[in-house]
């Protein structure tokens, strides 16, 4: 993958965007390298598609550019906040469209080297697509709080933030996700269990 | 589905993150460093010697610029020109528009007199 910053040093969040509202080019660099990737994990898991993904990554990293000078220190983490602006740019979208099966192996990234073999790599590309494709079919608050949830890794009192909840329920739709991803793999558990006891 | 399995899935889905195009990257800066420069040329000091050339300068910009400006003065002009001398296509057509006609005159709260 091409990249065009050096990701070796993070400043604090909070004072890079201090740094990019005075005009800063490298700390534009840094954010855009550290959010980004994570932002997109996000939208494509939310959309299904690589290119409105890419889409809401760029405009939610337009309004963080446009909110910078605005910024408090010491106020919203700046993580939450474009969780927040990403999320209601998919919901946006996702209302706005009458969507059908669109995951297809491009949207899945290629496993790394590290993987053992090739035939490995294939079998869990497979679970990877078994587990997108049912991660598409369950209604979109559910998916929203299970991919933040166990996707991007945040807590549930973030995540209660970014969807504009109280903890308990981000703990139930999390709870109702899972059973319904449980229902929807449990079709294919068979076919995905054989070929891990290959 | 056992829990297990669930999280075996999701373990595996964090691990790999998305590739993010250069493409994409580069429009994103392309926006963060436009912004900066509007920034850096609305905070560009403004030299107490030649007060009012900065002052116009930086009103000019906010409008638009020298193509807004001469649009909007081309416009002007059009439009004066065209009153003063309004070519004959256009004679026959702003009378309609202009002259007042006579109209009746309705009474909007009329007297209940009449009906006494």
């Amino acid at each position: 993958m091409q990249m065009l910053l050096d990701s070796s040093s993070y400043l604090d969040d909070q004072a890079l965007l201090a740094q990019f509202a005075k005009g800063d080019r490298d700390a534009a660099r840094n954010l855009t390298l550290h959010f980004t990737p994570r932002l997109m994990r996000y939208a494509i898991r939310m959309l299904s598609d690589r290119l409105e993904a890419e889409d809401v990554v760029q405009e939610t990293m337009l309004r963080l550019w446009h909110q910078a000078p605005l910024w408090q220190a010491g106020g919203a983490k700046i993580q939450t906040w474009l969780y927040q602006v990403a999320s209601h740019l998919c919901i946006d979208r996702l209302r706005k469209r009458k969507r059908g099966f669109s995951v297809s192996l491009n949207d899945i990234d290629e496993p790394g080297d590290e993987q053992p073999t090739a035939e490995a790599g294939l079998m869990e590309k497979d679970r990877q697509i078994a587990l997108y494709k049912a991660i598409d079919l369950l209604p979109e608050r559910q998916r929203q709080a299970i991919v933040l949830r166990h996707i991007e890794d945040l807590g549930n009192g973030e995540i209660a933030v970014i969807m504009g909840i109280g903890i308990e329920a981000v703990e139930s739709l999390i709870a109702r996700a899972k059973r319904n991803l449980g229902t929807i793999l449990a079709g294919r558990q068979d076919e995905l269990m054989k070929d891990e006891g290959h | 589905m056992r829990k297990a399995n669930l999280d075996d899935f999701f373990a595996q889905a964090r691990s790999q993150p998305p590739e993010v195009s250069f493409d994409l990257q580069s429009r994103i800066l392309s926006d963060a460093f436009l912004m900066q420069d509007q920034w850096a040329r609305r905070a560009a000091p403004i030299n107490s010697s030649n007060l009012w050339f900065d002052v116009a300068k930086h009103f000019f910009a906010e409008l638009g610029g020298a193509m807004s400006i001469s649009s909007v003065l081309a416009a002007g002009l059009s439009g004066m020109w065209i009153g003063f001398a309004p070519p004959a296509a256009l004679a026959n057509v702003f009378p309609a528009f202009l002259t007042t006609q006579q109209s009746d005159i309705f009474d909007l709260l009329p007297s209940d007199n009449e009906f006494q």
